[in-house]
């Protein structure tokens, strides 16, 4: 469905896209993962064909995207990082406005924009201004404007951004539904819970280069951690800390601020064993818990960094 | 294009900035102009002057002066007959401009234009009846002759303008805030190239992305606002007509040909600083209050003489200011009455537009940016 072979965007001196490949299958949703300034919205944008790039080339449906290809154009659906509706006119006005950028049919139109404005659960708020809503009916309104043409692809730029718990399971539900109609969804965002939650395979992106690419379990199994063990409350010697990193399948135990963390293999009864040493050793803890890797991890051993910084 | 001109109408229409500076700013700034300087020229030129007419003798002579004055009374002049002490009371009170003695002279205080008036009206008497006299004792035969060629004459040196229309002056100021009035149709043009151009809002963005064309959105946007801003400038004309009073003549329709020829360039004047460089909105705003406010300026908006100073050092900018250019088509129409040089004002204003336009066009067309 979309292509993009060794993609270069230079602002001056910075390199915001090196080299970027990237491919999209039809009907998965594809997340696009990296911290602010990885580079994702660039590459959304020059998708877009709105950015000049320096290199490369990018192809929908096994055609070029240029700023021309009005065909092309039709297929797509856009929700942007920003909220971009008119502030005069009412919701329901605006969702037909930019359904009408895709939709001539008047009678076709109005059932198109009836349809995305239930989708969305904006029926209610259908006469309302944009600055009369909250920021999360807000966000539902940007949603609907993008999608209420029906497109066969839809590019979500971080449309959760500042968006309450509850208006974000809704968007993110949404998702998954036009997914399951049928929609290729490409999805970028900083939040990696979403990402895990709603996406089939996703890249992740940093400094303009794709890191990794596969499904969740894809990009887990690429990385040594299987389990971190916590343990908060705990107060331990140098010598302790050395016989800990000893233990099996353990690779690396952190001490800092009475709190110990310890990354093992992807082996079982790892908490089993580190909690015999401690009472062994008699040694007093406070709380303890088990995380099996999340994409913070894959992140954190491929570049060093986390990928909230 | 329906539904972009539907759509483009309602917002520029509840955008209350944007027509409070292209309806009511103009409709504000005619009152405060009316107020200033509209209605006081029209009561120096209409108000009846108060005068005293002071009776020292009876001889004929003296009674035929004080009929000639009193045929002024109630049209020119609020003549009130008064002892000698109660006129110089009441001129010293400044309730009187001058007093009339009925032997043939003038008392005034001051200098200025209403104690001129008096004089010329005393000069204009002591003149002809010392040529009447001179005909009467010379050639009594022709003395008929004489009293009428002074009746004609005194119908012939009614004021009229160079193309035999008359004019008050302070309307040149309602013509320059007419076509400071069609500049500001850059406001809402701008406002459109704003919400067209991807690097410029979040709205440019989303909608450069949808498989309508931008040159389709521009031309939408472009009619709709135009005809808005002609819509706002003849609201001004018919406000200063109708309700300020202001006589434009009978040259109405004229009127609005040219205001169609000046909205044309405001609008265009709002597309090109729209469709050129990437600063912010605030700024673009900046730039173009800047560029009216300038043109007008120089088409002699805030002082005539302005247009005067530069058509006598750099005759260039008034054959290129739209203000002043706007300004003299007015001029041609209501005073000059040039129907030639008013085609070739209403032509100018056309080829800038087209020109800036045409300009716009290509700055934007299939624009990718280098950064949003």
């Amino acid at each position: 469905m979309v292509k993009i072979e060794n993609l270069v965007k230079r602002y001056g001196n910075l390199v915001a896209l090196d080299h970027l490949n990237l491919e999209v299958q039809q009907g998965e949703i594809f997340g696009l993962l990296g911290p602010n300034g990885s580079g994702k919205t660039t590459a959304i944008n020059c998708l877009l064909a709105l950015l000049k790039f320096d290199k490369g080339s990018i192809y929908i449906e096994g055609r070029e995207m240029t700023p021309d290809a009005y065909d092309l154009k039709q297929k797509i659906g856009v929700v942007m990082q920003d909220v971009a509706v008119f502030e005069q006119m009412t919701v329901q006005e605006n969702v037909d406005y930019f359904c009408g950028l895709y939709v001539a049919d008047r009678t076709r139109r109005k059932e198109l924009v009836e349809e995305a404005l239930r989708f969305v659960e904006l029926e209610n708020f259908k006469k309302m201004k944009p600055k009369q809503l909250s920021g999360g009916l807000l966000r539902r309104l940007n949603i609907a404007c993008g999608i209420a043409h029906k497109p066969k692809l839809l590019i979500m730029d971080e449309p959760t951004v500042a968006v309450d718990p509850q208006s974000r399971n809704k968007i993110l539900e949404g998702i998954i539904e036009l997914n399951r109609q049928g929609t290729t969804v490409i999805y970028t965002s900083h939040y990696m819970e979403e990402v895990e939650q709603i996406c089939d395979r996703i890249m992740i992106i940093d400094r303009g280069r794709a890191l990794a690419t596969g499904t969740t379990e894809e990009l887990k199994s690429m990385i040594k951690t299987g389990e971190t063990v916590t343990i908060d409350s705990i107060a331990l010697t140098e010598e302790q800390i050395e016989a800990i990193n000893c233990l099996p399948h353990v690779f690396q135990a952190d001490y800092a601020d009475s709190r110990l963390i310890v990354r093992c293999e992807g082996a079982k009864h790892n908490l089993v064993r580190v909690l015999d040493y401690l009472q062994k050793e008699e040694i007093g803890f406070g709380r303890v818990f088990s995380e099996l890797p999340t994409l913070n991890d894959v992140f954190l051993e491929i570049t060093g960094k986390e990928l909230r910084d | 294009m329906m539904h972009l001109i539907k759509y483009r109408l309602l917002q520029t229409l509840r955008d209350k900035t944007t027509m409070f500076w292209a309806l009511a700013f103009p409709i504000i700034m005619s009152v405060f102009f009316y107020f200033s300087i509209g209605k006081s020229s029209f009561e120096d030129t209409f108000k009846e002057i108060p005068a005293a007419l002071v009776e020292t003798g009876t001889e004929e002579e003296n009674k035929v002066f004080s009929k000639y004055l009193d045929s002024f009374d109630g049209q020119l002049l609020k003549l009130e007959p008064m002892s000698e002490e109660e006129a110089l009371t009441a001129l010293n009170e400044g309730r009187i401009e001058g007093i009339f003695y009925d032997d043939r002279s003038l008392s005034v205080s001051t200098n200025g234009i209403l104690p001129s008036i008096l004089e010329t009206l005393l000069d204009s008497y002591v003149k002809n009846e010392a040529m009447l006299t001179t005909i009467a004792n010379e050639h009594p035969e022709r003395l008929p002759q004489a009293v009428q060629t002074i009746q004609a004459y005194s119908e012939m040196t009614e004021e009229v303008a160079v193309g035999g229309k008359t004019l008050d002056t302070s309307l040149s100021f309602f013509f320059a805030l007419i076509g400071m009035t069609c500049l500001y149709g850059c406001f809402p043009a701008i406002q459109t190239m704003m919400e067209t151009r991807a690097n410029l809002s979040p709205l440019g963005a989303r909608q450069c992305v949808t498989p309508t064309g931008k040159m389709k959105r521009i031309c939408a946007n472009f009619l709709v606002t135009y005809l808005i801003q002609l819509a706002n400038v003849m609201l001004v004309l018919c406000f200063m007509k109708y309700v300020l009073r202001l006589d434009f003549g009978n040259q109405m329709g004229g009127m609005i040909l040219i205001c169609m020829f000046g909205s044309l360039i405001g609008n265009s004047l709002g597309i090109v600083v729209g469709a050129s460089g990437k600063w912010s909105e605030a700024a673009k705003i900046g730039v173009l209050i800047g560029i009216c406010m300038g043109l007008c300026f120089l088409g002699g908006l805030m002082t005539p003489d302005i247009r005067t100073y530069i058509e006598l050092y750099v005759p260039i900018i008034n054959r290129i200011n739209p203000a002043a250019i706007i300004s003299d088509a007015f001029y041609c129409l209501n005073v000059f009455d040039d129907s030639e040089k008013l085609t070739r004002c209403l032509a100018t204003l056309a080829g800038m537009s087209v020109l800036l336009v045409s300009a716009s066009f290509l700055m934007v067309r299939r624009e990718r940016y280098d950064s949003l």
